[in-house]
């Protein structure tokens, strides 16, 4: 017995140091780069247009928080596109600002009415467009908030957790809807910097996924007011929050849907099989949405 | 070659199994049906007085019944073969007959009968000693013809003891990586037991034990099987052409049974591997009337490694017990055992910690105890019943339980995660062996599934975070009719032809169907035929698992409202053609597989610690098709096969891909399999396998694109990533060999070591992609190996 337990140790001993094959590298067709298309609405008349170019994935790894390069920047920012809007008998060509961002002022844009936007890069020859119809605005009619605290030990030592809890309510518009809430720390809202375009591509920020909610009122059968509560984590007594609502169109929210789903937790990031984003840009990437947001300002006491 | 073996007639159920009308219709039509055949078959009958001889085929050393052996009436087409308990059944007219018994690894049988009335025998077959010069391949001849004129397709019996001579990894005999060596059965991930036979997903598989559904097959997270080779004594893989008798899985059916005990003497065998032990103790329990068989297996390495002071807190272990008893002449019953665990225990997290790692952090990983069990649990107990020479029953009452619970505990709290599914059954089977021309088998069966999918506990300050729920028991009734008319048409046509009538009946809804089932062979002259097949499937339970990995914690959930049972249309063309001048038998079969209501999970869907798996779940359809060659050689100094395979499998779900069709993930173009074992001496052997496997497929990131996000308050990347499954990964290939040396005949105590080498060429087997993000290289996928070249060594001994 004990020979034949020697005879295991080194047995154990010459396969745990057996010689392990080189990784085999995959060699992956890259992506043809596309145009990709973003875009927001202020108010009634103010539309906001990022038209970028994707990139294969050999070309670079982010990091968050990073810093993109000028030659990278230069390679995904299209800045001398023409960008026009058209719908309910009304055009306007969008100008440039810079950073490959693009403002149209022309249009008082009607909520109901389709709009087709239309971009075309004089550079890569590329060109694409989109369709996408007015949302009305939706209201808050309730937020409130407390804070859950969460004491535990290890070791003896003291440790706390804390966690927003937002009770809120709005009204659900008639038929089917679907929604977005965004919840922003008003320290990091870039709204009050929007001159600022360079750094505001330039930079990647922390994701904010946490942070935006995509909601159907098909999980609120019969309810005119919809109520719900949110969990968000770092936020604590002092912080300033804004809260913003908008309804948003099915393909916009599948697109929320499935960032949420891919960010939402660990597990899927490691596990799931990977999901593309929809778009609703042909020949393109990104999403064209014609939304109103209506924010409320929330400080947390 | 095994399409006589469950003989069934089938009483039970009845109306009461589910209260449907539909059921009671079809419960009349079966009756009608069965009348119709009963009365018809009398007549089908020549008018020369006819008697039966029927009997039991025995191992003549330890009383064992042999499954598959041929019994034959020399110098006429007459012949059948045993069942799995070794009974066979001829009715014959009048007349003195030469009958010869066969069976591979055993000395050919012959006796001169008068049959003059109804007689049953007791045959009692010698075993034959290891090869020292080529012999007349006698066994392996009978069961090449008789598989060359079965109309049962895509079936192959494996012999238990090559499974334990073929080259393994750490010394380790594995059941289902030899399966994985079949053409036609393709294996998941490079080293786990997992199989997926003709693009089917792993859980379309009904594994038995006995007759035991087993669950979960693996230990180790996959890389070892339940099954203990010295614990087993047949296996059959059916892959299409299912008989009647088998329901409810889509794609195979892998029949394992464990071995009876030696009914003579006292034995004792085991064997020491690089990574468990086992031990088997058989003998009698009444000699020549009864019989007992345990066995135990344990992995060890947590033990060994203890000596090093090298902490590894995991192990599984196996426990397989039979009995059988001879009650009268006419009754048998057998009981048998099976536990199989997974278990680790308290590990040292600590390990995770390093340098960089905060005093506050390492005492975070000092404090926290986690530990899982997992495994099977597997009971049946059967009666074997004679009612005449020609009608022989077997019925069988079932229970299997599959669970898990993980559990971590921390600074005062708890969690705790766990799952089960428990099956209670009643089974009958009967066979009427109404003469060589007719055989008709029919039989039942009834399944009580009870699933509990998840439960989810906490304790202490934790457990106001995570809230504690139970996904509500789901009892699912499943039950099962079938008749099969096995006929002898004209002497070169043969058809097997029945229906089996299954159904679920769930809270809410129930679903039936009928499950059609033909095959017909034409055989040109002794040596070749020509074989059609189709079949029906349908499958009311199913695995929720990630796409991406396989995980013994993976879900069983049964058919719900909205969930609907997946359903499988097969039909399989071939061609046999015994090579009696070198002792093989070649097969070229081809197959079109058509899959309806088949489950994946949505894009993105997050199935831990959620109880909604519903909400997840899509459906959709699938198709496989391909060919396979088969050339094998059973008995002589050389044995072994080729098997090849060329196939493609792809499916389409109107919510993946954008509704395009995709390939499978384990779409593999082409899977070849060398596979032999060369007896140098009657005390040396070698053995070699040789794999060449396609790669899977998977979805790349192939580009990227930055974004404002939805709130305009930042940019974030968004991966662009092919279609769903368009790359291939690297193919592997494998050479694996062994050397095997024993002890001189003839000694009571005997012993063997066996020393081999896994994956001798030192090729990459990729095992899994590893993605690496560089700043100025961007997204780069790899595939590291599995293992390199690994040496084992192992011994066996018996007496």
């Amino acid at each position: 017995m004990k020979y034949s337990m020697l005879l295991i140790l080194s047995s154990l001993a010459i396969l745990l140091s057996a010689c392990l094959p080189d990784p085999v590298d995959i060699v992956i067709p890259q992506a043809e780069s596309r145009l990709v298309i973003s875009s927001q609405m202020i108010q009634d008349q103010v539309l906001l247009v990022q038209v970028g170019r994707s990139l294969s994935a050999l070309d670079f790894a982010p990091a968050q928080g990073e810093a993109l390069s000028p030659e990278l920047l230069d390679q995904i920012l299209v800045r001398q596109a023409r960008v026009v809007v058209a719908g309910a008998g009304q055009t306007d060509t969008l100008r440039a600002l810079g950073a490959g961002l693009y403002l149209g002022t022309g249009i008082t844009y009607q909520t109901g009415a389709a709009y087709q936007l239309s971009v075309y890069d004089s550079v890569s020859q590329q060109g694409v467009f989109a369709t996408a119809e007015v949302q009305p605005a939706a209201t808050w009619t309730d937020l409130g908030y407390t804070f859950e605290i969460f004491d535990y030990g290890i070791d003896g030592i003291d440790r706390q957790d804390t966690t927003l809890v937002l009770s809120l309510a709005f009204e659900d518009l008639p038929g089917g809807s679907y929604y977005m809430i965004n919840a922003y720390e008003a320290s990091l809202t870039r709204l009050e910097n929007l001159p600022d375009f360079e750094d505001l591509a330039a930079t990647l920020l922390a994701p904010t996924a946490q942070r935006t909610f995509p909601l159907s009122d098909a999980l609120y059968p019969g309810q005119a007011i919809i109520r719900d509560t949110l969990r968000l984590e770092g936020f604590a007594p002092g912080d300033t929050l804004l809260m913003s609502l908008a309804q948003v169109e099915e393909t916009y929210f599948q697109y929320l849907t499935t960032r949420a789903r891919r960010a939402g937790s660990l597990v899927v990031e490691l596990l799931g099989e990977p999901v593309n984003h929809p778009s609703n840009v042909v020949r393109g990437y990104g999403m064209f949405a014609l939304y109103r947001p209506r924010i409320q300002m929330l400080v947390l006491e | 070659m095994d399409d006589m073996r469950r003989l069934t007639f089938g009483e039970s159920g009845g109306e009461t199994l589910l209260p449907l009308s539909p059921l009671k219709l079809y419960m009349m039509r079966f009756r009608l049906l069965m009348g119709l055949w009963l009365l018809a078959l009398p007549t089908l009958s020549q008018a020369q007085q006819r008697h039966t001889l029927s009997g039991y085929v025995y191992d003549a050393a330890s009383g064992e019944a042999l499954t598959g052996s041929t019994v034959r009436i020399l110098g006429t087409a007459h012949g059948t073969y045993t069942n799995t308990y070794g009974f066979f059944s001829l009715t014959l007219p009048e007349g003195r007959y030469q009958l010869a018994s066969s069976y591979l690894g055993f000395m050919a049988d012959t006796q001169w009968i008068d049959l003059r009335q109804p007689q049953r025998l007791e045959i009692r077959m010698e075993g034959r000693p290891s090869v020292v010069e080529e012999v007349v391949i006698s066994a392996a001849c009978d069961a090449y013809r008789r598989e060359v004129a079965s109309p049962q397709m895509s079936q192959i019996q494996l012999d238990i003891r090559q499974v334990k001579h073929l080259p393994n990894l750490g010394g380790e005999p594995d059941l289902m990586k030899v399966v994985q060596l079949l053409p036609g059965v393709a294996k998941g991930g490079e080293g786990t037991t997992s199989i997926l036979v003709r693009g089917g997903d792993p859980d379309q598989n009904l594994i038995l034990l006995d007759e035991a559904v087993v669950y979960n097959v693996s230990h180790l997270f996959g890389f070892f099987s339940v099954f203990n080779p010295d614990a087993l004594k047949d296996l059959t893989v059916i892959k299409g052409g299912f008989p009647a008798q088998y329901g409810g899985r889509l794609s195979s059916v892998l029949d394992v049974t464990m071995q009876e005990g030696n009914q003579r003497d006292m034995h004792v065998k085991g064997g020491i591997g690089l990574l468990s032990s086992r031990l088997t103790v058989e003998g009698p329990i009444v000699r020549d009337r009864g019989s007992f068989s345990i066995s135990g297996r344990r992995s060890y390495i947590d033990q060994a490694l203890r000596v090093a002071k090298i902490r590894v807190p995991y192990y599984f272990y196996d426990l397989n017990a039979k009995a059988n008893y001879r009650l009268s002449e006419r009754d048998r019953l057998y009981l048998s055992f099976y536990r199989g665990d997974d278990v680790l225990y308290n590990p040292d997290l600590g390990i995770l910690t390093d340098s960089s790692t905060s005093a506050e952090d390492a005492a975070l990983f000092q404090d926290i105890d986690f530990g899982f069990k997992l495994g099977n649990f597997t009971s049946t107990l059967r009666w074997n019943h004679l009612f005449s020479d020609r009608l022989f029953s077997n019925t069988s009452a079932i229970f299997t339980r599959f669970d898990y619970d993980i559990r971590g505990a921390f600074a005062g709290n708890e969690i705790f995660v766990g799952s089960d599914v428990r099956d209670l059954s009643l089974k009958t089977d009967f066979g009427f062996y109404h003469s060589p021309a007719h055989t008709l088998r029919f039989g039942g069966q009834v399944i009580q599934h009870r699933f509990r999918p998840n439960v989810i506990s906490a304790a202490g300050d934790i457990s106001a975070l995570l809230e504690g729920r139970e996904t509500p028991t789901l009892p699912t009734l499943e039950a099962g009719l079938y008749v099969q008319h096995e006929w002898q048409i004209a002497s070169p046509l043969r058809l097997h032809y029945g229906v089996r009538f299954a159904g679920a009946a769930t809270p809410g809804k129930a679903y039936l169907g009928p499950e059609p089932r033909a095959s017909l062979v034409y055989t040109l002259g002794e040596k070749a035929s020509l074989k059609l097949g189709y079949a029906r499937m349908q499958q009311y339970v199913h695995l929720v698992s990630s796409a991406s990995v396989a995980l013994p914690t993976d879900l069983w959930y049964p058919v719900t409202e909205t969930v609907r049972p997946q359903v499988a249309d097969q039909i399989a063309f071939s061609y046999s053609q015994h090579l009696e001048s070198l002792g093989t038998l070649l097969t070229v079969e081809s197959y079109y597989k058509r899959m309806y209501h088949l489950t994946e999970y949505r894009e993105g869907a997050n199935l831990l610690f959620n109880d909604r798996f519903e909400d997840e779940l899509l459906q959709g359809e699938g198709e496989a098709y391909g060919v396979e060659f088969l050339l094998k050689r059973d008995e002589g100094r050389f044995t072994g096969w080729i098997g090849y395979t060329l196939s493609w499998s792809r499916c389409w779900f109107d919510e993946l891909n954008g509704g395009a069709p995709f390939w499978a993930k384990y779409d593999r173009r082409h899977d070849l399999s060398l596979v032999g074992v060369y007896q140098i001496t009657d005390r040396l052997s070698a053995s070699a396998v040789y794999t060449y496997l396609s790669g899977p497929r998977f979805t790349p990131q192939t580009g990227q694109y930055l974004t404002p996000t939805p709130g305009f308050d930042g940019v974030e990347v968004v991966p662009i990533y092919a279609d769903r499954n368009a790359v291939r990964l690297t193919a592997a290939n494998r050479l694996d060999v062994s050397l095997s040396f024993r002890t001189r005949p003839g000694k009571r105590f005997q012993s063997e070591w066996t020393a081999g080498c896994y994956n001798v060429l030192n090729a990459p087997a990729p095992v899994r992609v590893h993605i690496a993000y560089t700043p100025e290289a961007g997204v780069r996928y790899t595939q590291p190996s599995f293992l390199g070249l690994v040496p084992s060594v192992g011994w066996n001994f018996e007496f």
